[in-house]
């Protein structure tokens, strides 16, 4: 008896080990790769390459990302799939989220479908915006009240495969966007934005 | 007109007059070294290993290092002139280039990250090191101007030019995974044409000429980036600019002469 407890462990063991035998997660894909826009100084150039880069203008402010940052994120959870991008300017660290109701893909693979797709940013329907700041010193995060979107898009102009070594690590979001929006009370226009992330095992979570 | 062409012709003739005066032949064999230098090929594209901030006019290449060495080595029979002031010079050589591209970091865990155009997405491999061999057989001509001398010694100028054939020619490609080198033929055939079999180009130096016992000369030349001719002659790197060292060692004909 002992020993078919042992051989069902055993099993489970191996089982467990093959699931990701056709995956892996390389930490240098992981890394940040920063190549400056030269006609838009402090954002990344426009990429669809798995760079992980990420930039807007917020008025003048550049936010973008390179060390001392999160990384980006995907999240779905009950219904909607929650984009969390996030850069920073000096010692302020931002989070840009763009939650998209009624889509949710159960495995980073699914992201494949948001190739080509345009958000209209005005229309709660299609996508939300969030905006939170935070300092590196602090784990505090003040959330900005963005009270109506007035106009703006965000567009996902690619989605594709990734591949180290012909195995599959992730999937690439690279796209656009810019909008102007009430924020805290204040009109503030967020332009030039445009990421380049690869979401895997590593960085996508299917929470429902 | 009519001027030009009797200058010409007594040109010819008081050269010639003087190369009759005592024309010496030899045989020698040389050696030589050039280092080359460059940009990376622009067929070949590298994510960068580590985050980095860069201007927009570096390219993602800019983190592997390309580097090269041409070496030849040949027979060369040699005919001086105008009392050893001008030596022409021609024969056969082997010409052998080797191109390497690595990472920038020379730790052992470092590997660079090459992008292959695919239409299935993003495609990544990752390599310790590409390499490139190519041989070649050339024909030099040349031409050294002694402007100094003395009873031992010879500075002089040298010009020269050389054309060959490719006859070998070999690139590989040391994977970090050995799972993904059944892929090596693939990723050259995508990657796009082969070095070009003809090579040609003009060259110059300075060197020092020591005149041994029983007539046999020793040179030492330092060349100068040469001027390739032909195209598409590397496939890893596109050269900029080569130096190097070229060294002779010649004997007289007569010395092998049965008299």
């Amino acid at each position: 008896m002992k020993y078919i407890n042992l051989l069902l462990l055993t099993l489970i063991l191996v089982t467990a080990t093959g699931c990701y035998g056709d995956r892996i997660s390389d930490y240098r894909i992981s890394d940040s790769v920063f190549i400056e826009d030269g006609e838009n100084p402090g954002l990344p150039v426009y990429s669809e390459k798995g760079y992980n880069s990420f930039g807007f203008y917020w008025g003048l402010l550049p936010v973008s990302t390179g060390q001392g940052h999160e990384q980006s994120t995907i999240e779905v959870n009950d219904g909607i799939c929650h984009i969390r991008l996030f850069g920073a300017n000096g010692m302020n660290l931002y989070m840009l989220k763009l939650s998209l109701p009624g889509y949710a893909p159960e495995t980073f693979s699914g992201l494949l479908d948001l190739n080509g797709k345009s958000f209209d940013l005005t229309d709660p329907d299609a996508c939300t915006v969030t905006l939170q700041s935070s300092d590196i010193y602090s784990s505090d995060r003040h959330t900005y009240n963005l009270e109506r979107i007035l106009e703006g898009s965000f567009m996902v102009r690619r989605a594709q495969n990734l591949y180290v070594d012909r195995v599959l690590n992730g999937v690439v979001l690279s796209g656009t966007f810019s909008f102007k929006a009430i924020v805290d009370g204040s009109p503030a226009t967020f332009l030039n934005g445009r990421f380049d992330m690869c979401f895997g095992d590593g960085n996508f979570f299917y929470l429902q | 007109m009519k001027k030009n062409l009797l200058l010409l012709l007594a040109l010819c003739v008081w050269l010639s007059a003087e190369a009759q005066q005592t024309p010496r032949f030899r045989i020698g064999i040389e050696s030589g070294t050039t280092v080359m230098t460059g940009k990376i090929d622009e067929r070949w594209e590298f994510r960068l290993a580590r985050s980095h901030y860069l201007p927009e006019y570096l390219l993602e290449s800019e983190n592997a290092e390309g580097t090269g060495k041409l070496q030849f080595i040949g027979l060369k029979p040699e005919l001086s002139l105008w009392n050893d002031r001008i030596t022409l010079a021609s024969g056969l050589r082997y010409v052998r280039v080797n191109e390497r591209i690595t990472p920038f970091s020379s730790s052992n865990n470092s590997q660079l990250y090459l992008f292959l155009p695919s239409q299935q997405g993003v495609e990544l491999y990752r390599l310790r090191e590409m390499k490139e061999t190519l041989g070649y057989i050339t024909v030099p001509l040349e031409a050294d101007l002694v402007y100094w001398k003395s009873s031992r010694w010879q500075a002089f100028l040298k010009g020269g030019i050389q054309v060959g054939m490719k006859i070998h020619g070999e690139r590989s490609l040391d994977f970090a995974s050995t799972e993904m080198e059944r892929y090596e033929v693939g990723i050259f055939a995508a990657a796009g044409r082969a070095p070009s079999g003809l090579f040609s180009d003009v060259y110059s130096g300075m060197g020092l000429r020591a005149i041994l016992e029983e007539g046999f000369h020793f040179s030492l030349t330092l060349l100068f980036p040469p001027l390739i001719l032909t195209e598409n002659n590397f496939s890893l790197l596109t050269p900029h600019s080569f130096g190097g060292a070229q060294i002779t060692f010649s004997a007289p004909i007569n010395l092998f002469s049965s008299k």
